[in-house]
């Protein structure tokens, strides 16, 4: 088992590559109070990274990941960009803790800047919605957010976001936060910005992987470029 | 100044309708029953044109407003 450890800024990390030869790293990240995992998936040799906030769900007993954030990982791959899955801290203790979810994935855009990555592009889902249109605002290494059946609640900041390019996502199917709630951060936030509404998808929106899965793709690689 | 609430256009209609809103310079806020629009004196003209291009359907004007 391979594991380095380096220091970088006020933040130490583990890296851990469980296979050797696989492309896929997990990652600790010891902040001061805290301990931050994820799931560092590097390719090629361009700066370019998709953080995916909140995609991985993990405790003693099980871990999650989101199949979102695990497919597009795979196909933006073979444009040469790598992918994060963050998994916050102390997860499901804190629960739908806002503030520190926002400070864990803060921690981690430091992490991924100080290990060479340049260019971010940040996702979030749900709850995660919020939290990455937050974390987004302090850091001038994020050139683009997403946004997928993102809740209102910690959204109303969404105008910060800009000059940057901002995708919002929504199920119109979605019974857990309804497609106003695409449409109302779509109404904060100012321009560029861009509202999908998926005919069919509900709040998992992996009902329409047929439609979610290029437009995603496409988006990404084309903001990396 | 009316208050104006419409049931939200179609939803390939729904992102061009808020921007020719933004462009216009009309207030409105997205709420769970449909779009709200706060309208000004000289913007009557502006909205009958909003109306008929996005088939516009008026819910209810000066609607009470509860705090």
């Amino acid at each position: 088992m391979d594991i380095q450890a380096r220091v970088t800024g006020n933040l130490d990390y583990e890296m851990n590559t469980p296979v050797p030869g696989m492309q896929l790293e997990n990652v600790v990240i010891h902040a001061n109070d805290r301990d931050i995992h994820g799931i560092l998936k590097p390719h090629g040799n361009k700066k370019h990274i998709v953080l995916w906030a909140g995609s991985v769900f993990k405790n003693s007993k099980q871990q999650r990941t989101s199949p979102i954030a695990l497919a597009i990982s795979d196909r933006v791959a073979s444009a040469g960009i790598s992918s994060m899955l963050l998994s916050y801290s102390d997860y499901p203790a804190q629960g739908n803790d806002l503030s520190r979810c926002v400070q864990d994935t803060k921690y981690c855009l430091e992490f991924l800047v100080n290990i060479g990555y340049e260019k971010i592009i940040l996702v979030g889902h749900s709850f995660s919605g919020a939290v990455a249109i937050s974390a987004s605002q302090s850091n001038e290494n994020v050139i683009g957010l997403i946004t997928l059946a993102s809740q209102t609640l910690g959204a109303q900041t969404v105008s910060h976001v800009a000059p940057r390019p901002l995708l919002i996502i929504h199920g119109l199917a979605d019974q857990t936060l309804g497609p106003h709630c695409g449409e109302q951060i779509y109404s904060w936030a100012s321009q560029p910005k861009e509202l999908i509404l998926i005919e069919g998808a509900t709040h998992r929106l992996w009902d329409r992987r047929d439609i979610l899965e290029p437009l995603l793709v496409n988006w990404i690689i084309q903001k990396l470029q | 100044m009316p208050t104006i609430v419409v049931t939200p256009p179609a939803p390939n209609l729904r992102m061009a309708f808020m921007d020719a809103m933004e462009d216009n310079g009309v207030d409105y806020d997205r709420q769970t029953d449909g779009y709200w629009i706060y309208l000004r004196e000289s913007q009557t003209d502006l909205w009958e044109q909003l109306v008929s291009k996005f088939s516009l359907k008026i819910e209810d004007t000066d609607p009470p407003v509860f705090f």
